[in-house]
């Protein structure tokens, strides 16, 4: 068992969801054995190819490469894994989606650039120091966070991030206005001295025919900033409570969020009366760091 | 057209850490984008049937 060093939106969004949740995903470290989810790897491959394409062009401005570059990390970071016959997000479809990012947004005229530092900012992480100590090593603790571009656009700096998606719903726009996720990462290059106003989401939806793509501009004014740094240090204190307590509510049951996004992960545990006996069944002992983003041995 | 097949070799090669030429990654991208590109010139499919015209006064 061991409190996370460092909070970031996703830790801190599955305590919000359940603390059950976050004790078995966070606090012991599981994750379900298997192949990864096909979601989550359609989406870090093609972060991974627009990541490598914008890198490269926006420092050496070659096209060929960049997009050669782009295509060799979007397969490696899909890996060897190919999901079920029913499921959309293939690998195939994920290099469409790929090449529809390219055919509507080619980067020497896409209306948003990386800005630039000692090289154009993509892929950019941060870590601000919160006014609580771990409660085992003394040590602060750090909220951190990472996204796709500090961005330029009509000269202003943006937060600027590609999500992917099933389909574009009619919310999909209005999401991003209220999003903690996406206040954190203002808040985070505003406190490391960067003129942020707002956040700039493209969205890139993956089906099995076509590809759609939609964008969403949305600020953060500073009164919004200040309520989500307050909600950030409620859930903060909640989590060093549950710890203290070793008490860990099964909040899913509370609001339906065993099933909200598909079945829980830890369904098989919460319904158990022994869960421990469960563990080294269906579970790897690892844990995801936000820091070095990539899951560690528990 | 890039064929499934072909994809699928670049692949393979691509996690066997096999040398796969930028030049052919690139040449793979840009196949991809022009069978893109091309289905925006596709005409619209329409329909061979014609609406039949209705005489009105057999409608009331």
């Amino acid at each position: 068992m061991e409190f996370p060093r460092v909070i970031s939106s996703s830790i801190r969004e599955s305590f919000s969801r359940c603390p059950q949740k976050f004790y078995w995903d966070t606090i012991v470290g599981l994750v379900p054995k298997g192949a990864p989810s096909v979601h989550l790897a359609a989406g870090s491959a093609y972060a991974a190819g627009l990541e490598a394409m914008r890198k490269s062009y926006y420092s050496e401005g070659d096209y060929d490469k960049a997009i050669a570059l782009g295509l060799q990390a979007l397969i490696i970071a899909y890996g060897p894994h190919d999901p079920e016959p029913w499921e959309t997000k293939t690998l195939e479809r994920t290099i469409a989606a790929y090449v529809e990012h390219l055919v509507q947004y080619p980067p020497a005229t896409d209306h948003i650039k990386p800005s630039q530092g000692i090289g154009p900012r993509v892929e950019f992480s941060f870590a601000l120091e919160l006014p609580y100590k771990h409660p085992t090593t003394g040590e602060p603790l750090l909220f951190a966070g990472r996204f796709d571009q500090l961005a330029e656009f009509n000269g202003a700096l943006f937060i600027f991030d590609d999500k992917t998606t099933g389909s574009i719903s009619k919310y999909w726009r209005q999401q991003w206005d209220l999003r903690s996720q996406i206040t954190g990462y203002v808040c985070g290059a505003q406190e490391l001295g960067y003129n942020v106003i707002g956040a700039i989401i493209r969205g890139m939806s993956i089906l099995k025919t076509k590809c759609d793509t939609q964008e969403a501009i949305t600020h953060r004014p500073q009164w919004m900033i200040d309520r989500w740094k307050t909600r950030l240090y409620y859930d903060v204190e909640r989590m060093l409570d549950c710890w203290a307590k070793n008490y860990w509510p099964h909040q899913g049951e509370e609001n339906g969020g065993c099933t909200t996004y598909g079945l829980c992960n830890f369904y098989a545990l919460c319904t158990a009366q022994q869960p421990e006996h469960y563990i080294d069944v269906g579970y790897d002992r690892m844990r995801w760091d936000p820091i070095e983003r990539e899951m560690k041995d528990s | 057209m890039l064929t499934a097949d072909q994809l699928n070799d670049l692949r393979k090669r691509a996690l066997a850490n096999e040398h796969v030429s930028q030049e052919e990654f690139a040449a793979a991208v840009k196949q991809l984008i022009a069978d893109r590109l091309s289905s925006f010139e596709k005409p619209t499919k329409t329909s061979s049937k014609k609406a039949t015209p209705v005489n009105l006064d057999d409608l009331i």
